[in-house]
């Protein structure tokens, strides 16, 4: 009996697994690329909105963190209501859980499973493997036909369609832009100026005097001179050590910041910082939540943020205590009188922000037409500063907020928060105008941006480059191994668990995981697209 | 029950040998049905997806598929062998492994015996009760409460700064991890896990105490010389199985728990795994770690019970 049980037992496995490869196998033909759904029906006098049509859109994106606190899905917005209304188009939003917007993206990708519309950071992905491998479609051809609004924008502005394509030509994603310059700094150190005034001391620039003044504050009492997290504490002080965190451009060739020989010399001064208790000794387990209740508090003096979030926020919560005022700080410099080599400067394109066509879209006619609304003049407006005649009214050129708006005690950002996506991102371009709007209460938020944004950041910025398949895959292998160990070791040296004179090791070992190479290979990406 | 109508069975199907898998099933079919969910359960959740395992020996792309990707072999295992870190987190899961059964694993068995002495049963109720409540706690809900308790203003901290330490938030310490994670384990599981051997107590002959008072046994010695013997078997059917998972420390409560500066005593092999497959999406490099992974496991739990058939007659086959 025993061996017929197993025979059977056998048997039935085989026909699992038999059954399994068959589930599995299915479903990988070339198929038609342009699935076409039901007929897009545009309005009679010729305009474009509202079309109407049977089928409804799906759309993966991330959910603003402020906006969550607010609704669970940005279907219940205002917003969301007006362009169903304007642009006739149904859609369905899907969030992946806060913080888990990686881990999710990727079961999505591997589960095969895609919605129509997808917002990630399809750059970092690889546009053209992305497009190889379908999870979305080339939209050359669809933006020609069916996007006119964003081909127009294009048209207008080369230097802004560079950024979008990949070295083959292809356009892949809805972008999100930024209009002006000063509109790509909105972070920077920010300091507690009643403090600064109640010791005599003018607000710091170089390394010295943001060292005497933390000092003065260590002295005065305050428990945590400086807090941030180690990413924003690189981007304050490495400046005036000449490095910076990642990898930039130095006369147009690309560094990585971690392995030069200047990095030794700002962890040195971190690790002196750290000893003397000047910055925050819980930095590994930094958290952006304790670090507001600490700079409400008072615990803590200096830190780094938002003009409009952090500085405007903060102020606002304490605009009745004489004893708290905040100002926007420079970015430390070697110097007197040098402008900051690097700051938090982001390219006018924001990857992470944009938004492509899945490769299973039932209708990219319509994903096009709902997408691309966002770059009419209408769209724009509406994306940028809520619905005219609720959130504001145009007055000639200038916008004037309602008092639904201007009224709110909570601020311009909070007030507007479920009728724009222009105080964040979308598929759209900012408008200056909401920015400043932004950074306008209370208005020394704007003048820490006028401080932030005098920089020469612009020459150190890597502009988004298009490595090829196999680069990707190479780099990003060795990516992996140095970021983690560079992230580990960093903190390390600063906290003091590694010595310093363990720096030449650490530096061995980062050529040990062939960092040249991935330089090399983001050098031939960087030619790429200098040549296009 | 199972074991003596199994023994009954197969005496019968030697005596009539043609009856063979249908006679079994008629005369056992209740049996078998019930056993059906289970062994459904296992071939979808458990065996189903080996067939996905051979994602480790490819470099995995969804859109080519499972038959579709390309093949390269062992290349995943002998890269993940040459990772800088393969040693550390080898070593991280092996010692948080290690003193998790140390440490936590005795603690439940020393609960029971201690809940088996209260004579009073409302107590022991009480106690038992609020013992379970930290196993029904989420996950992240207690990783955040760690968290709180171990930052640098925590009730843990204090407790350490009043014993002379430093006012630093426990969890930037490589040193304190292992520590923390083993003792908040402790606290999550040890009523949980007591009930097991609650359960055993029960089973053994109140007799046999009554033999050894009237030998003159005091307390201590009726539980080392009846109450441990007694649930003996059960102690070591639940030590095979905690071996047999001696390289799989949960990656949940890591990754709540670590941050850069403690990878280096708290990174393992699952929360590395999720680094690469999950963050990093590589699929087949972490594919490859997972069976290797399992493999060792289970050699682990092959092992163990080998070796506790021969020095103790209990075993899980």
């Amino acid at each position: 009996m025993k061996s017929n049980t197993k025979k059977w037992l056998a048997l039935l496995l085989a026909g699992m697994m038999a059954l399994s490869l068959v589930a599995c196998g299915g479903g990988n033909d070339d198929e038609e690329l342009l699935a076409v759904g039901s007929e897009v029906i545009y309005p009679e006098d010729g305009s474009v909105y509202p079309v109407s049509c049977e089928d409804e859109l799906t759309v993966w994106a991330t959910l603003n963190s402020s906006l969550a606190t607010r609704v669970t899905n940005f279907g219940e917005t205002e917003l969301a209501q007006a362009l169903e209304d304007q642009t006739g188009i149904k859609v369905t939003y899907i969030h992946p859980a806060q913080g888990g917007q990686t881990e999710q993206f990727n079961l999505l990708i591997a589960s095969g499973d895609l919605p129509d519309i997808i917002n990630y950071d399809w750059s970092a992905m690889g546009a053209e493997s992305s497009i190889d491998n379908q999870y979305i479609l080339k939209l050359n051809t669809i933006i020609d036909k069916w996007a006119p609004n964003l081909g127009k924008l294009l048209k207008d502005r080369p230097d802004y369609e560079k950024m979008i394509k990949t070295d083959e030509g292809s356009l892949y994603v809805f972008p999100f832009f930024r209009e002006a310059p000063i509109d790509c700094i909105y972070q920077g150190p920010i300091i507690r100026k009643d403090l600064l005034d109640k010791l005599g001391l003018e607000s710091p620039e170089t390394i010295d005097e943001w060292e005497t003044v933390l000092r003065a504050f260590k002295a005065d009492g305050i428990e945590i001179p400086f807090s941030t997290s180690v990413s924003f504490l690189h981007k304050t002080f490495a400046g005036a050590f000449g490095v910076n965190e990642g990898s930039y451009l130095v006369d147009g060739k690309i560094v990585f910041g971690p392995a030069q020989d200047e990095w030794k010399d700002y962890l040195t001064k971190m690790n002196q910082w750290y000893n003397e208790g000047l910055i925050d000794p819980n930095i590994a387990s930094y958290d952006g939540k304790v670090n507001t209740t600490n700079v409400l508090t008072g615990r803590v003096a200096a830190t780094f943020g938002s003009a409009g979030g952090s500085l405007g926020g903060w102020s606002r919560a304490k605009k009745d205590d004489p004893n708290f005022k905040l100002a926007g700080a420079s970015y430390a410099v070697a110097k007197k009188g040098d402008k900051p080599e690097f700051a938090a400067v982001s390219n006018p394109y924001l990857a992470s922000s944009s938004y492509a066509i899945s490769g299973k879209c039932k209708n990219p006619e319509l994903a096009a037409r709902y997408l691309d609304y966002g770059y009419s003049e209408a769209g724009r407006n509406l994306y940028n500063f809520g619905p005219e005649g609720v959130t504001y009214n145009m007055d000639g050129d200038k916008v004037v907020f309602t008092d639904l708006v201007t009224q709110n005690p909570d601020g311009l950002e909070s007030a507007l928060i479920t009728y724009v996506m222009g105080t964040y991102s979308g598929p759209f371009m900012q408008d200056s105008r909401i920015v400043e709007a932004m950074q306008s209460d209370p208005i020394t938020s704007r003048e820490a941006v006028i401080l932030w944004a005098d920089n020469k950041m612009t020459e150190h910025l890597l502009p988004p480059t298009s490595p090829t398949v196999e680069e990707k895959a190479e780099s990003s292998n060795i990516g992996s191994e140095v970021n983690t160990y560079v992230g580990e070791m960093t903190l390390k040296f600063i906290t003091g668990l590694e010595p310093l004179d363990k720096f030449e090791e650490y530096q061995k070992n980062l050529k040990s995981f062939n960092l040249d190479r991935s330089v090399e290979l983001a050098e031939i990406a960087l030619d790429r697209y200098n040549k296009r | 029950m199972s074991k003596q109508e199994l023994t009954v069975n197969a005496g019968q199907t030697v005596a009539r040998p043609r009856s063979g898998f249908m006679h079994e099933m008629k005369k056992n079919w209740m049996i078998y049905l019930m056993f059906v969910p289970i062994a459904a359960y296992y071939l979808i959740f458990c065996y189903k997806p080996m067939y996905g395992a051979m994602i480790a020996f490819q470099n995995y792309s969804p859109a080519k598929g499972f038959l579709g990707s390309e093949w390269v072999g062992f290349k995943h295992f002998t890269d993940f062998f040459g990772n800088y870190y393969f040693w550390r987190i080898l070593k991280n899961t092996l010692v948080i492994s290690a003193s998790s059964i140390i440490f936590a694993f005795p603690m439940p068995i020393i609960l029971a015996l201690l809940m088996n002495e209260i004579r009073s049963n409302a107590f022991k109720r009480t106690v038992q009760t609020i013992s379970y409540i930290p196993h029904f706690i989420s996950m992240v809900v207690i990783c955040g409460m760690i968290k709180t308790f171990t930052s640098d203003i925590g009730i843990i901290t204090d407790l350490v700064v009043a014993l002379g330490g430093d006012r630093v938030s426990l969890l930037t310490k490589p040193d304190a991890f292992v520590p923390i994670y083993i003792i908040s384990d402790i606290w999550q599981g040890v009523g949980w896990g007591s009930i097991i051997y609650l359960s055993a107590l029960t089973n053994i002959n109140q007799e046999l105490y009554e033999a050894a008072t009237i030998d003159g046994a005091n307390r201590w010695q009726q539980t080392l010389h009846v109450t441990l013997p007694g649930i003996a078997p059960t102690i070591i059917i639940m030590l095979i199985l905690r071996l047999g998972s001696v390289l799989s420390v949960g990656y949940e409560k890591i990754i709540l728990l670590y941050n850069e500066i403690t990878r280096e005593t708290a990174d393992v092999i699952s929360s590395f795994v999720y680094r690469k497959g999950l963050q990093e999406m590589s699929w087949s490099y972490s594919s490859a770690v997972g069976l290797f992974n399992s493999v060792v496991n289970f050699g682990f739990i092959i092992g163990t019970n080998a070796i506790s058939r021969r020095v103790s007659d209990t075993s899980l086959w």
